[in-house]
């Protein structure tokens, strides 16, 4: 059987090793985008399980962006955590909004997020 | 900023007022004093021309008494109010002059400020980055070093030993069965050993027979003799009879002689064949223990290799999740660079505020007060960070929440 793919979208090079390590560690395979902008070149019609992204970023914020990957067909269905400091209740109604289905505060225990992936992740 | 010329204006023109109210009381007291005259003139001398008289007079003495009061307490109140005046106008002036330069210093320092905030965050997720990386590293290997020390392989030396051990004793339950045929072959020299003392014992008989035999014929012969030439012939036969009796005999001794012989062989290949089967047996009994010495060792050796394989692998997995807390912990960089960017954000938001006043100062603007409580409700907009607003409000900053996940 094949390793799902999960993106993950950050401007913090750290929290996506952090990330990156824990998914990776549970048998993932991951891809990296440094922001919105550029996570959206890497929706390129190839088979995504599951999208983890930031909410505050340079050049495309978190939420601009999952709302232009659910306007891409392939992608429509992609479930979206977002993973930020924001807590904000306004921020997490945007999120959802947008269509993501998880809102996580950093400072993430990777065994949670963990939980939360193989929550939603697509078959 | 308080317009400074406009006060000192309002001071040095405060008009004195009381000069006038003063000399108007007094000439209506002075007018009063002919009131009187005239009332008493008017009135012919009555009584009750003398009464209003003396009342006007009366009146006019208390409004002189009074005026004169007022005309003091309203230099009082003015002398007061220039002090004032002048004290607030020296504060003014004092206050300009500590603030002088402090738009210029806030222009220059600013940037400062905000350079050294940004090299700091910089430097600190540099480092940061770095850490991450070489513990995501660290954390990947010992991933794989737990994996592969979960693959069974001590387990498969466990039972690798216990085959051999199984095979090593198979080989010496062969050996032992070699040596219970050994005995049985012992068994069957010895019983060839007893048939070889009847062997004997017949030839004996056989020696026994031929040497009565060979008397008979003797007898016979001489028989024969006394017969005469009747016997002749019997004589004959009896010789052949105590020749062949004769033969018998010899037969019978070498057939005894050789039996003593092969008996001694049989005895001797007896006696090696059971110092075979002792030494065979002893030295299977010694294989048997230093086999099971050596999978005794073996299996010891294994088993602390083993548990030190199990030890080694649980203090892997420990620091391995160490590592994944050190990891966890590391992600206030991205919190603290936040924090940072903010303050950096609004000093350079401050800077270019004061250069642009001081723009509009040079241009002769009105420059109306910053407003402090808009200016900060406006840096509490940028907050992501409920420790943020707590700071903001002058409240200990809030330990970050851990993982707080909403499911939508």
């Amino acid at each position: 059987m094949s390793k799902k793919t999960i993106l993950i979208v950050d401007d913090s090079l750290s929290i996506r090793q952090v990330v990156g390590m824990a998914l990776k560690g549970a048998g993932y395979d991951v891809i990296e985008g440094c922001d919105g902008k550029d996570a959206l070149t890497k929706l390129d019609g190839r088979k995504i399980h599951l999208i983890i992204s930031d909410v505050n970023m340079p050049n495309m914020d978190g939420i601009a962006f999952v709302t232009a990957a659910k306007k891409l067909p392939a992608y429509k269905f992609t479930p979206v955590i977002m993973l930020t400091t924001e807590s904000g209740a306004d921020k997490k109604a945007a999120g959802q909004a947008a269509g993501a289905k998880a809102w996580v505060v950093k400072p993430f225990q990777p065994a949670q997020m963990l939980a939360a992936v193989s929550k939603l992740i697509l078959p | 900023m308080p317009n400074v010329q406009n006060l000192h204006s309002t001071a040095l023109s405060s008009p004195p007022t009381s000069s006038h109210a003063v000399v108007t009381l007094s000439a209506i007291v002075l007018g009063m004093i002919p009131a009187a005259a005239g009332i008493l003139w008017v009135g012919g001398g009555s009584r009750l021309s003398w009464s209003l008289a003396l009342i006007l007079l009366i009146a006019a003495a208390g409004l002189a008494v009074w005026s004169r009061y007022r005309h003091h307490a309203l230099q009082d109140m003015l002398a007061h109010t220039h002090t004032l005046q002048t004290k607030a106008i020296d504060e003014q002036e004092r206050t300009q002059a500590a603030q002088s330069g402090l738009d210029e210093v806030c222009i220059e320092v600013l940037p400062v400020w905000a350079q050294q905030i940004e090299a700091a965050r910089s430097h600190t997720e540099e480092a940061i980055i770095q850490l991450t990386g070489r513990f995501a590293e660290l954390a990947s290997h010992i991933h794989a070093t737990v994996e592969g020390s979960q693959d069974g392989s001590g387990q498969d030396l466990i039972n690798l030993l216990s085959t051999s051990q199984k095979e090593l004793n198979a080989i010496v339950a062969a050996l032992r069965e070699a040596l219970s045929s050994k005995e049985v072959l012992q068994q069957e020299i010895t019983q060839l050993h007893n048939f070889t003392g009847q062997l004997q014992a017949m030839a004996k008989d056989v020696a026994d027979v031929a040497k009565q035999t060979n008397l008979l014929a003797l007898n016979a012969a001489i028989e024969a003799a006394r017969a005469g030439e009747a016997g002749r012939g019997f004589a004959v036969v009896a010789d052949e009879v105590r020749k062949l009796s004769t033969l018998s005999g010899d037969t019978g001794n070498k057939i005894g002689e050789t039996v003593a012989t092969v008996n001694a062989a049989i005895l001797r290949t007896l006696e090696a064949s059971e110092e075979y089967a002792r030494r065979d047996a002893q030295t299977l009994e010694t294989s048997g223990q230093v086999i099971e010495q050596v999978i005794t060792q073996f299996n010891a050796s294994a088993t602390h290799l083993l548990q030190q394989s199990d030890n080694l692998r649980q203090q892997s997995e420990t620091v391995g999740a160490e590592i994944g807390d050190v990891l966890v912990a590391l992600q206030f960089q991205d919190r603290v660079s936040q924090m940072l960017c903010h303050v950096r954000d609004d000093l350079s938001k401050l800077e270019q505020h004061l250069i642009t006043r001081r723009a509009k100062a040079a241009q002769g603007e009105y420059l109306p007060p910053i407003d402090t409580r808009a200016w900060l409700d406006e840096l509490a907009k940028t907050y992501t960070m409920v420790e943020q607003l707590a700071v903001h409000q002058g409240k200990a900053p809030a330990a970050a929440a851990s993982a707080e996940i909403t499911f939508f």
